[in-house]
């Protein structure tokens, strides 16, 4: 990385989009992940792979029905609370604050 | 473990040893004692419960997952994640303290090691010098 220092760096350097990461580190956060998953939980540690390690999170699941008769879209979304969950960097798409703040 | 280093696999190692649930990528969960994690994700289980999307159940005495198919791994209660990040934290400035302070030593250690050569030499040079004066010395004398 960029900063190579020894002692604690109180203030933040941003020179990358990782580092933008960093900053929502102990945060809660929103991710998005492919199969049209997000979640929603306190982001304790990350790495360059987007590996996460989530605490607290809810993970929400959205499906979409198509009627047979009627062929219209039924959105089914399923939550599901896991307490500390190890999240693979290749299943994310975007990390975000959550998005009812924002920031 | 250089592969591991800068990396969340090694605290994911911290999961080595308990039982926990694995979620794959095509929607099947597997539940079982984690007995090793590698660098590349990949983990062997132990008296594992393969859980299919469908909830189909299956036992297995031993299961290999690739890491690429993996998409979450429960961590147990029983860690506590905060701790093991900063020990993980703690240890990579211990390490590269560590590693700065020895190649400090080092190359301090080469600098009085090629002092102590230079300092050798010189004085080989002044005995010889002195040893070369005796002789004319003597000569003259005789």
């Amino acid at each position: 990385m960029a900063d190579d220092q020894e002692q604690q760096v109180p203030v933040q350097n941003v020179e990358e989009p990782l580092d933008l990461i960093r900053l929502s580190l102990d945060e809660r956060i929103y991710v998005k992940m492919r199969n049209e998953r997000e979640l929603r939980g306190r982001l304790n540690a990350y790495d360059q792979h987007l590996n996460m390690i989530l605490g607290d999170v809810e993970e929400t699941v959205t499906t979409v029905e198509i009627d047979e008769e009627t062929f219209e879209e039924i959105y089914k979304t399923t939550k599901r609370n896991i307490p500390m969950l190890f999240v693979r960097g290749d299943g994310v798409i975007l990390v975000s604050p959550p998005m009812r703040t924002g920031t | 473990k250089f592969l591991i280093r800068n990396t969340l696999i090694s605290l994911l190692k911290a999961v080595e040893g308990m039982v926990t649930t694995v979620e794959l990528r095509n929607e099947n969960a597997v539940t079982g004692l984690i007995q090793n994690v590698d660098p590349f994700m990949n983990i062997v289980m132990e008296d594992v419960v393969f859980k299919s999307y469908r909830g189909i159940s299956h036992n297995f005495s031993s299961f290999f997952v690739q890491g690429m198919n993996i998409r979450y791994v429960h961590i147990p209660d029983e860690i506590d994640m905060r701790a093991a990040i900063d020990q993980e934290v703690n240890r990579e400035w211990r390490m590269r303290d560590k590693m700065t302070r020895e190649i400090r030593d080092a190359a301090r250690k080469r600098i009085t090691k090629r002092q102590l050569q230079a300092d050798k030499e010189t004085t080989l040079r002044r005995r010889q010098a002195e040893l070369e004066e005796k002789k004319k010395i003597n000569q003259e004398e005789t």
